[in-house]
């Protein structure tokens, strides 16, 4: 359940120190937006194949000016923040509720 | 689960598509029976069926769900601390996160406001350039896979996508209203993609529905491609630049993977007055406004926009109620199993995950 008192906002820009910003209005509904909970899959594709139709020829994809390669930062192994094997046992678990997908 | 395929307009399926771990993995609230006095005992366990993974071939996404999320440890990501394996299932166990998904409060609210909406952003900024550091691309950003924690801060969770990248990957996933233009186009994404879904959060939380949508996934791509978006009238000049910034076409010019890499996002007026470092610790200071005889007070307070209303550690008010599932598919949770026979760790259907 959301609390009951006014969203609050944290420290804002300039533009919304009257409030006046955040009154959000629409025009009209939401352009037929399914507003209940409706399922959005996330999707995996099996092939290389391009979701859109393959170009005709291969562009040429421009060089991103991407940020400068940082340097590399290391991954901690898993030792730092997981439970060492046989330390627990699924046996130690009963289920006390199903939570979703 | 194979999901439908994805049609083009000639009702051609283009290709198989596979939905991600949601359609073969369950979570369960679960209690630790040994846990001390004082000490956690309430969990989120993550069940993924073996033979569902291996028919999807979802075996390396899972195993990469698995290596990342045991390397990193930030506020708003959610935590794994353990994995098991039986004979029919692997499991991961996760921090319960209490609040529920992003999605649902949004869906209840219709739309947030911007400053409501600048809190969540920031949260999922900075989770993302903590991912980024480490070259992790997450690539399924929605507010399906952000949780309130028991603050009101958010928690990123499903790692199911989730990759160590050097540059660019090919691997087509994602969630098709948050699929970037390169995505789509197979020419290769990297964290340029993870930036883009964050200008669609912020147009779905900033107007309650995404800037691209359609009844088809092919029709969302099609928009997707020719950029063209609504905007609300009410919509403020800088939330608009902000999303625009977000959403180009060119990753190159791309806000957060330009020269300036992701502090650029927290240099944008759009976060001015954001503290940064304080909201890392979750001690942010916020601020609500009062009108009183025509005058603005402000009156500070360290509070989330939304504080999820819970009664106990286990209060699960803010989840979907599922039935419980049987303990015959869950068989580790029963009795110990001995190690497979030898002929069985070769047998796809009890395949084996070695690092579980």
């Amino acid at each position: 359940m959301i609390s009951k008192g006014p969203m609050t906002p944290p420290i804002s820009p300039g533009n919304s120190e009257d409030g006046a910003a955040n009154a959000m209005t629409l025009d009209g509904e939401s352009m037929g937006y399914p507003q209940e909970h409706v399922e959005r899959p996330s999707l995996t594709l099996q092939t290389s194949i391009p979701l859109w139709q393959q170009p005709q020829a291969p562009v040429m994809a421009p060089q991103p000016k991407s940020p400068p390669k940082e340097p590399a930062r290391l991954l901690e192994d898993e030792a730092v923040h997981m439970e060492g094997r046989g330390v627990l046992r699924l046996l130690d678990f009963e289920v006390k509720g199903a939570l979703g997908l | 689960m194979v999901c439908d395929p994805v049609s083009s307009p000639d009702q051609r399926p283009l290709i198989g598509y596979l939905t991600g771990t949601g359609t073969f993995g369950r979570v369960f609230l679960v209690r630790l029976k040994t846990a001390t006095a004082g000490s956690q005992n309430i969990f989120a366990m993550k069940v993924l069926r073996k033979t569902e993974i291996v028919r999807l071939r979802q075996v390396e996404h899972v195993k990469a769900e698995r290596y990342i999320l045991s390397r990193v440890r930030h506020p708003f990501v959610v935590d794994l601390f353990a994995t098991f394996q039986d004979s029919l299932n692997i499991y991961m166990l996760m921090s319960y996160v209490p609040g529920g998904e992003l999605f649902t409060h949004l869906r209840r609210a219709g739309r947030f406001t911007p400053d409501v909406t600048r809190f969540y952003l920031a949260n999922i900024i900075l989770a993302l350039k903590y991912l980024h550091s480490f070259k992790i691309i997450y690539r399924d950003l929605k507010p399906e896979n952000l949780l309130l924690d028991s603050r009101g801060y958010l928690r990123l969770t499903d790692f199911g996508f989730a990759k160590i990248v050097d540059d660019r990957t090919w691997t087509l996933c994602g969630t098709p209203e948050y699929l970037a233009p390169e995505i789509i186009q197979s020419d290769g994404h990297g964290k340029a993609a993870d930036w883009w879904a964050c200008g669609i959060l912020c147009y779905e939380m900033l107007v309650g529905y995404p800037p691209f949508f359609d009844e088809t996934a092919y029709g969302i791509y099609e928009k997707i491609l020719r950029g063209k978006i609504q905007w609300p009238r009410t919509m403020d000049r800088l939330s608009k630049e902000l999303i625009k910034a977000f959403l180009h076409p060119d990753r190159t010019k791309r806000l957060g993977n330009m020269i300036g890499g992701p502090q650029d996002i927290l240099l944008h007026d759009w976060f001015r007055g954001v503290d940064w470092e304080a909201l890392e610790r979750c001690e942010i200071k916020v601020r609500n406004i009062i009108r009183y005889l025509n005058s603005l007070f402000y009156l500070h307070r360290s509070k989330a926009p939304i504080i999820p209303h819970t009664t106990s550690l286990d209060d699960t008010r803010h989840f979907l109620h599922l039935p419980h599932p049987t303990l015959e598919d869950m068989p580790g949770l029963i009795m110990e199993e001995g190690p497979p026979p030898l002929h069985h760790r070769f047998d796809p259907i009890a395949y084996q995950f070695t690092e579980f």
